[in-house]
């Protein structure tokens, strides 16, 4: 059974007297443990597609089952709580809180989650997440004080550290140059691969998409798919 | 310094269009600038009034006054060589109708009063002498409406005083001389000088006082002059029409020195808002000053650049404060005008509108000034390194003050703040105690907000998301505590200080002194009346207890071996005591609560040379002591006297005291009257009250409780008035809080979408903001609470000389309040960050 599911997803906004179409009839999947990377020119609808999945932008019509549940039937709050359980999130500017340190920023995400656990055990599991990534002599940094390739780290901790079913990343790569850039992504690719989680990865980079197990093409809206790969 | 011009040019370039979004900082500018400015009017044309007023107050050019008799034939004479004469005569006494009774502050006047101003009737029929004229066998008065509500009566009603029937012609609206009168607890009452004798007030020995009002032909210093040699020591008084109001000038100048004090706070707490402002925009402006160094503008060129932008922004500030000022004063003036039975000009003084913009500019400069610093610290690198908001701080204050730039300006500008103040005030101890009081309470909540973030910061970890979340943003770099507990914190403890003392006043009205005061005072009694009444209480059993003293006057001629004509700059509160008559009385035991400070008392059978005991107060400003010599004269006849003890006078004790207390002996064959006092069990108050009217209709007597829920209401007036005032402080807080908080909305806004990325409800972001807005205020509340009460035990115990109690439920009101309005100012703030679409904000990003 596929964790990400979605069926003649569409996406309209209005641009003065025209309907825009974001998305035209979204229909694939992804498989538990897959990595699948979306590529496409800009403006083309990827990161729309990422913000429905994660349910921060409302479809306009179509289905999204995520983990068997479906994404467009619930309200904010169930979003929010759907969010907190099932993905992680990676975004090209980081989005760190920047009055937080990086201990703070990675244990904000699971103070969240409803885990139960003490708060001891909470920033234990932040710090692991932070050392996963190689930022064990970090905890303490505000974001302004890290390189962008250590905040993006930090947000991949955070991304995880919640143990999500699917990573979703918007260009993590974007602002970080090439050296930086391959060493987030290989983190990111261990962990997925440790962890069997799957990765949706939005993408301009072609050597990035290369390394995914499958590779979508977006253009205006309209998703095609581009070859299959066995799962990582 | 050549291109200034052209710094300046730019720097306006770059403020236009963006002045509405100063809308805080103007905002706390033109409150704390539109209150220095109102007072200031209103004072000032209060103050004009009272001057210009003077002659009407005072009913002529000159007043000769003198106590228990009427002018003589040969003073008579002199008075009327003077120029147009009125008497008017003034008695404490009691008006009756049935078994009501009403306390009158009586006036007698002839057919010339007034001479100058005139007398306001409800309803307008008429002259004065004809409403005051003998009709249907009784003659006309003209009441105050209280008396009417007293005794149950309408205008046309008949009444009595003392043995005399009187009707109701008209009620008063206005006395010319009213203002200058001050707080009376008698209602005031105008009959005509026949019907006085008529009614058999005017009995020997009872104190009547006769003032002589004439509009002069001649020099005031010539008429002074001949009215104090006609008699010398009979105890005439002479008053110019300066001294009529001179207690009203100087409660105006009080009140109006107090009140700029308290514009002048509100002014500081806008202050914060100013600094918050200018931080902000600088925070903003954080790369466009980043682009500028880069390009090789110097620390100079933008400081000016921006030091101009925020001294424009405060003149318009203070501009709109100064339109605001001048508003409320020509609202207030006609009403306050109205209530104190002055005629008021709506007019605009422009040496306060002046003080108030320059106090308004001087403060804004202050605040600014460290957040303009804070440019020194933004390094173009800035630019290629921050991907969100980047935090500059301020340098060290101590580092700053070495600062050319800084330590300078900064110094001449709280220099000439204190000079206002100390010209507005005229009081140097006042303005070393408010400067002392305004830096002491902002370094301690600066120092309690910057102690609570190291508190919360050790702090165990907290149950549940919110409280961990709200405690992690008091801490925070960039947290907003600090800007809130310093400007909510300090507002608040001014109207708590405020607030306090009112309280106090009230309490000390309405509980201890109400408690231990006795019932009813009598006074102006003759002896006969006294044995009266000592026979009536002998037969009362719910008279608790019973006292009595006689009261008699003299001038006190001499004291220490000096001739008191010749002692000269004495304190006011000590020289009234020598200016005509001096109340004195005579007793041969002491009271059990005497307090004697140096001496002792007389033996109970002392019957040697004539004795008396001062009041403490007057021993150090006339160098006396122990042994000295005191002469008095009594109806032409000077008495010897040594002193033997001074006293405490404590004011506070519901009972008659005297600064002149002498021994039994020659004294005893004064003219005197008789003051007592009854306390009556309790309940039983109006039937004795009944009882007395009924009995004994010439007796002159106040219930006490009536005078003291008199003083209570005017006490309670003044204090409301005052905390009205102060409470524009917390509004200023208030708008400090907000402007601080939206300025920080970008920061809330990007932390509430992480956290909903994250899988935070909307009721886990407002529960976390609830709790830290909540914690803020109720640690601003607290740490105000301390300092206003210091403040107010200060104010009321050595200041006042009232005993200080801690009114904990007001506390406890201002705490929710405050709580309340920091959680409700907080959440409106933030409240776009509950329903921002984090897509939007993502992408905007």
């Amino acid at each position: 059974m596929p964790l990400v599911e979605t069926e003649k997803l569409n996406l309209h906004v209005r641009s003065g007297a025209t309907p825009l179409h974001i998305l035209r009839d979204v229909t694939f999947h992804i498989d538990p443990g897959e990595v699948v990377a979306v590529v496409g020119p800009s403006g083309s609808g990827k990161t729309s597609l990422l913000m429905v999945l994660a349910g921060l932008e409302q479809a306009s019509g179509g289905l999204v089952r995520i983990d068997g549940q479906d994404v467009t039937a619930l309200d904010e709050d169930g979003l929010a709580i759907f969010r907190r359980r099932t993905l992680g999130v990676l975004f090209q500017n980081f989005h760190l809180i920047p009055t937080m340190t990086a201990l703070e920023n990675v244990m904000l995400a699971l103070e969240l989650s409803d885990t139960g656990q003490p708060v001891d055990a909470l920033r234990a599991a932040s710090v692991k997440a932070l050392e996963s990534v190689g930022l064990e002599d970090r905890l303490y940094h505000l974001p302004n004080a890290l390189s962008g390739g250590e905040q993006q780290r930090v947000g991949l901790a955070r991304a995880v550290v919640t143990g999500p079913r699917l990573l979703l990343a918007d260009e993590p790569t974007g602002n970080l140059d090439q050296e930086t850039g391959a060493r987030v992504i290989d983190t990111m690719f261990a962990i997925a691969q440790e962890h069997q989680r799957a990765v949706l990865l939005i993408t301009h980079d072609p050597a990035l998409a290369a390394r995914a197990n499958r590779r979508l093409v977006m253009t205006k809206g309209v998703l095609h798919g581009d070859g299959e790969r066995p799962a990582a | 310094m050549k291109h200034l011009g052209d710094w300046l040019r730019v720097a306006m370039l770059d403020l236009r269009g963006g002045v509405g979004r100063f809308a805080v900082l103007l905002a706390c500018l033109a409150l704390g600038v539109g209150i220095i400015a109102a007072v200031g009017s209103v004072g000032g044309a209060l103050q004009d009034a009272v001057a210009r007023e003077a002659r009407t107050l005072l009913g002529g050019d000159i007043e000769a006054e003198i106590s228990y008799r009427p002018a003589n034939q040969d003073e008579l004479k002199v008075l009327h060589s003077l120029g147009k004469v009125t008497e008017v005569v003034e008695i404490s006494a009691r008006a009756t109708r049935e078994a009501k009774s009403s306390f009158l502050n009586l006036r007698a006047v002839d057919a010339a009063y007034p001479l100058v101003g005139t007398v306001a009737t409800e309803p307008q029929t008429g002259d004065l002498a004809s409403l005051l004229a003998k009709k249907n066998g009784a003659f006309g008065a003209v009441v105050d409406p209280r008396v009417l509500e007293q005794l149950g009566i309408g205008v046309g009603d008949r009444f009595r005083i003392g043995s005399g029937t009187f009707f109701v012609s008209a009620t008063i609206r206005s006395l010319p001389d009213q203002a200058a009168m001050g707080f009376s607890i008698g209602a005031p009452v105008l009959v005509s000088t026949t019907s006085l004798s008529q009614a058999g007030l005017l009995v020997p020995g009872v104190l009547a006082r006769y003032r002589y009002k004439i509009l002069l032909t001649g020099a005031y210093d010539a008429a002074e002059k001949a009215i104090k040699a006609m008699s010398p020591d009979a105890g005439w008084e002479v008053r110019a029409p300066k001294d009529a109001a001179s207690g009203l000038r100087r409660f105006f100048d009080m009140f109006t020195r107090f009140l700029q004090l308290v514009g002048l706070s509100t002014l500081f707490v806008g202050g914060v808002g100013v600094s918050n402002a200018v931080s902000a925009y600088l925070g903003e402006r954080q790369r466009a000053i980043a682009t500028m160094k880069s390009l090789g503008a110097t620390h100079a060129r933008i400081g000016v650049h921006f030091l101009a932008q925020i001294m424009v922004l405060a003149l318009i500030g203070s501009g709109i404060g100064l339109v605001l000022g001048v508003v409320a004063s020509l609202v207030i003036l006609p009403v306050l005008g109205g209530l104190l039975s002055l005629s008021v000009a709506p007019s605009v003084a422009p040496l306060s509108l002046l003080v108030a913009l320059l106090f308004g500019l001087l403060v804004a400069f202050v605040f600014a000034l460290p957040a303009l610093m804070s440019t020194r610290y933004i390094r173009p690198a800035a630019l290629f390194r921050s991907a969100g908001g980047m935090v500059v701080e301020f340098g060290s204050l101590g580092r700053e003050w070495r600062n050319k730039w800084f330590g300078l300006p900064m110094a001449a500008a709280l220099l000439a703040i204190l000079g206002l103040v100390l010209a507005v005030t005229g009081r140097p101890l006042l303005v070393l105690w408010y400067a002392v009081g305004a830096l002491v309470s902002f370094a301690i909540l600066r120092a309690a907000a910057a102690a609570l973030k190291r508190i919360v910061k050790r702090l165990p970890p907290m149950p549940g998301f919110a409280l961990r979340q709200a405690i992690s943003s008091i801490h925070r770099p960039g947290a907003l505590s600090v800007t809130i507990v310093q400007s909510l914190g300090l507002g608040l403890a001014l109207l708590i200080a405020i607030a306090l003392v009112g309280t106090n006043l009230r309490s000390q009205i309405a509980g201890q002194v109400a408690r231990d005061a006795p019932s009813f005072v009598m006074f102006n009694m003759t002896a006969p009346d006294l044995e009266g009444l000592k026979a009536y209480v002998a037969s009362q059993k719910r008279i608790v207890s019973f006292d009595s003293l006689p009261v008699a006057r003299g001038v006190v001629t001499e004291i220490g071996g000096r001739k008191v004509a010749d002692i000269k700059d004495l304190p006011r509160g000590i020289a009234r005591y020598f200016e005509g008559d001096q109340v004195f009385t005579w007793q041969a035991r002491e009271r059990g609560d005497e307090q004697i400070t140096e001496g002792k008392w007389w033996a109970s059978d002392y019957s040697g040379p004539q004795l008396v005991s001062l009041g403490e107060d007057l021993r150090k400003p006339l160098g006396i002591k122990v042994g000295d010599s005191l002469t008095i004269v009594i109806s032409g006849r000077p008495i010897a006297a040594r002193i033997a003890s001074f006293r405490r006078i404590d004011e506070r004790r519901p009972r008659p005291d005297f600064n002149l207390v002498f021994s039994p002996g020659v004294i005893q064959n004064a003219p005197a009257t008789y003051i007592a006092t009854i306390k009556v069990a309790s309940g039983a108050e109006t039937a004795i009250q009944s009882e007395l009217a009924r009995q004994f209709p010439n007796l002159a007597f106040v219930p006490v409780g009536d005078a003291l829920r008199r003083i209570e209401v005017l006490v309670g007036q003044l204090s409301n008035a005052i905390a009205a005032i102060g409470g524009l402080a917390v509004v200023s807080g208030i708008l400090v809080l907000a402007g601080a908080l939206s300025a920080g909305r970008r920061q809330r806004e990007a932390e509430a979408v992480v956290m909903k990325v994250l899988g935070a409800t909307r009721r886990d972001v407002a529960a976390a903001y609830l709790v830290e807005y909540g914690l803020l205020g109720a640690l601003s509340t607290v740490i105000a609470a301390i300092l206003g009460s210091i403040a107010a035990w200060a104010v009321v115990t050595y200041v006042l000389e009232l005993s200080f109690s801690l009114d904990l439920g007001l506390i406890a009101g201002v705490l929710v309040a405050a709580v309340s309005i920091s959680i409700a100012t907080g959440l409106a703030t933030t409240w776009s960050t509950l329903s921002l679409r984090p897509a939007g904000f993502l992408r905007g990003e």
